[in-house]
């Protein structure tokens, strides 16, 4: 495997990727069985990193069955819980040239949109919850503003609107979108680590004072530390 | 012997015109306000101009920032005193801390009154030539284009477009003004063109007498030991760290390296900063603990700014250090310079 291919890949898992990216990796993907084996690793290691269970889905499939066809394959609804749940079923069997048919179509339709929703945010999601106490405060005086902060900002907190859920059906994979509207509801789940989120703060801040002189930004950089430390 | 002394003579005579009309020209650029800057033709010309003004010009603003969809307005305020700068930076909507810099010390002020202060940051005075990393290097790595003539905050202004030559770094929209060289405006742009994020004045007073008691703070009296944290342990610029990145973008080089603690009782904190002159990223280093309070950050972007997070075993006995980098650059080079980062052999 290329260290471009490897790279286009590391690309796709952190959300990454153009749509140009992500349709041929997508295409080496279905020809090259170890890269689609990677991607799982990959898909498995950020899962990992996130502290979130582990699931057996390969997102990939959502997204090709969504940039095949469509109609034929998906379906939105929006639950009585209030969650748009994007559901897409792969059919291993059709073949890859039914998606390249598809590279002229329209690429505005919901279920490809969703899919590449949840490629992208992958890569944006926060850790779980942890109920565990907190360790002592790294910075005792800089957790003041922060103290009810659900997540590292409300920058981040839109970024990782949409959270996926995702449990293994027959017949392929169900992906849950979390919509936006919903976030509140389960802002529990994107909760963070106190001492992460300060050590977060010092980080923003050494970054700022770093940036501020040797870029001789002035007072600007901070204004990035202000504005992540927002609710 | 009689001419040739007299066209020695001449030649000195017009030597010295020239040397006199010459520092009457610089000298009549920095006091004359209505001198109209001259269209920079390189991004190391143009980076010297604005972080000469940056510098040494008093300037009282309102700016807003804007990032994610979500604006804020700020107040700044910048001078010197015994030539080293002051600045104030105070958000004028929602929450979030002062940011005060008297010399080589950093506050920040929080809403209530806590503060922390960062003892031995890197100089912002006269000291900090030796920290910024412009070169001319830079006229390789982005190139330049004058847009035109534009207005910001009431004020004329030169708009550019630096444009990077690869995909590692942001393109930036400058506007400079035509008076004081200050930076305007400046917008970070994506690869496809896209606002990442946005500062600009929308009013700015340049050449004002800023009061030495503006920089004092409501903590000022109870600055003492027992109340401040001291993030920065041991500040050393020119020693060599035992990391480093095994990749960087081309044209980055390190402005500074640190050593500090996060807090009196933790591990020391390796803090490696990089710039190109414009871009900037920062690799913090630390031992990780594997508990849930000292997890590793997660891929994450604010505005411009992404994080990238990994640990690594650095002996056999599974002793690891956790690598975070921070830093205005696309999370692909983030992530590259992060998973680069090794120890020195």
């Amino acid at each position: 495997m290329t260290d471009k291919l490897n790279e286009e890949l590391s690309a796709l898992a952190d959300g990454e990727v153009s749509e140009f990216g992500l349709r041929k990796t997508l295409l080496e993907m279905d020809a090259k069985p170890e890269l689609a084996h990677k991607w799982s690793r990959y898909h498995a290691a950020k899962t990992v990193f996130r502290h979130e269970a582990l699931s057996s889905v390969d997102l990939s499939e959502s997204i090709k069955a969504a940039l095949a066809d469509e109609p034929a394959h998906g379906s939105n609804a929006v639950g009585d819980d209030g969650w748009c749940e994007a559901t897409h079923v792969a059919d291993e069997h059709k073949p890859m040239t039914a998606f390249l048919h598809s590279w002229g179509k329209p690429l505005s339709s919901a279920a490809l949109a969703a899919s590449l929703t949840l490629a992208v945010v992958l890569s944006w999601q926060e850790f779980q919850p942890t109920s565990e106490p907190v360790s002592e405060p790294l910075v005792a005086a800089a957790q003041q503003p922060f103290r009810d902060q659900s997540g590292y900002s409300s920058s981040s907190r839109n970024a990782v609107a949409a959270q996926t859920v995702s449990t293994q059906s027959v017949g392929g994979n169900v992906s849950r979108l979390i919509t936006p509207s919903t976030v509140a509801s389960t802002s529990s789940l994107s909760a963070q680590s106190a001492a992460t989120n300060q050590r977060f703060q010092v980080y923003m801040i050494s970054h700022a004072n770093h940036v501020s002189v040797a870029n001789s930004a002035g007072m600007m950089p901070f204004a990035r530390f202000i504005s992540a430390g927002e609710k | 012997m009689f001419f040739s002394s007299l066209r020695l003579r001449a030649c000195g005579t017009i030597i010295l015109c020239l040397l006199l009309s010459e520092t009457l020209r610089a000298e009549g650029s920095s006091l004359n306000p209505s001198v109209d800057r001259a269209v920079s033709s390189s991004p190391y010309q143009l980076l010297k101009s604005m972080s000469h003004a940056f510098r040494t010009a008093s300037y009282d603003g309102r700016f807003i920032y804007m990032a994610n969809s979500k604006l804020r307005s700020l107040r700044v305020v910048h001078t010197n005193f015994d030539g080293q700068e002051f600045e104030r930076l105070t958000p004028l909507s929602g929450g979030g801390p002062e940011i005060l810099r008297k010399g080589d010390e950093l506050i920040c002020i929080h809403p209530g009154g806590d503060f922390v202060r960062m003892d031995n940051s890197i100089p912002s005075g006269p000291f900090a030539n030796k920290f910024s990393h412009v070169n001319a290097q830079i006229d390789t790595i982005y190139a330049l284009a004058f847009e035109g003539e534009d207005r910001i905050a009431g004020r004329s202004a030169k708009k550019y477009l630096m444009q990077p030559q690869d995909l590692y770094r942001y393109a930036y929209k400058l506007w400079l003004d035509n008076e004081s060289g200050l930076l305007l405006k400046t917008t970070l742009l994506g690869d496809k063109g896209q606002e990442l994020e946005t500062f600009e004045f929308v009013e700015l007073n340049v050449g004002v007498d800023v009061p030495h008691k503006l920089f004092d703070h409501p903590g000022s009296s109870r600055m003492d030991k027992a109340l401040v944290v001291n993030l920065d342990g041991v500040m050393s610029p020119n020693s060599d760290s035992e990391w480093e990145a095994g990749w960087l973008p081309k044209g980055f080089k390190m402005a500074a390296c640190d050593v500090r603690h996060l807090s009196k009782e933790s591990e020391k904190v390796n803090a490696l900063v990089y710039s190109d002159g414009m871009s900037s990223f920062t690799i913090f280093i630390e031992p990780f603990a594997s508990n849930k309070e000292h997890a590793p950050m997660p891929h994450s972007r604010h505005g411009a700014t992404a994080v990238y997070s990994h640990t690594i075993d650095i002996d056999e006995a599974d002793d690891k250090v956790m690598i975070t980098v921070v830093g205005e650059l696309p999370m692909s080079a983030i992530r590259k310079i992060g998973a680069s980062v090794v120890r020195k052999q």
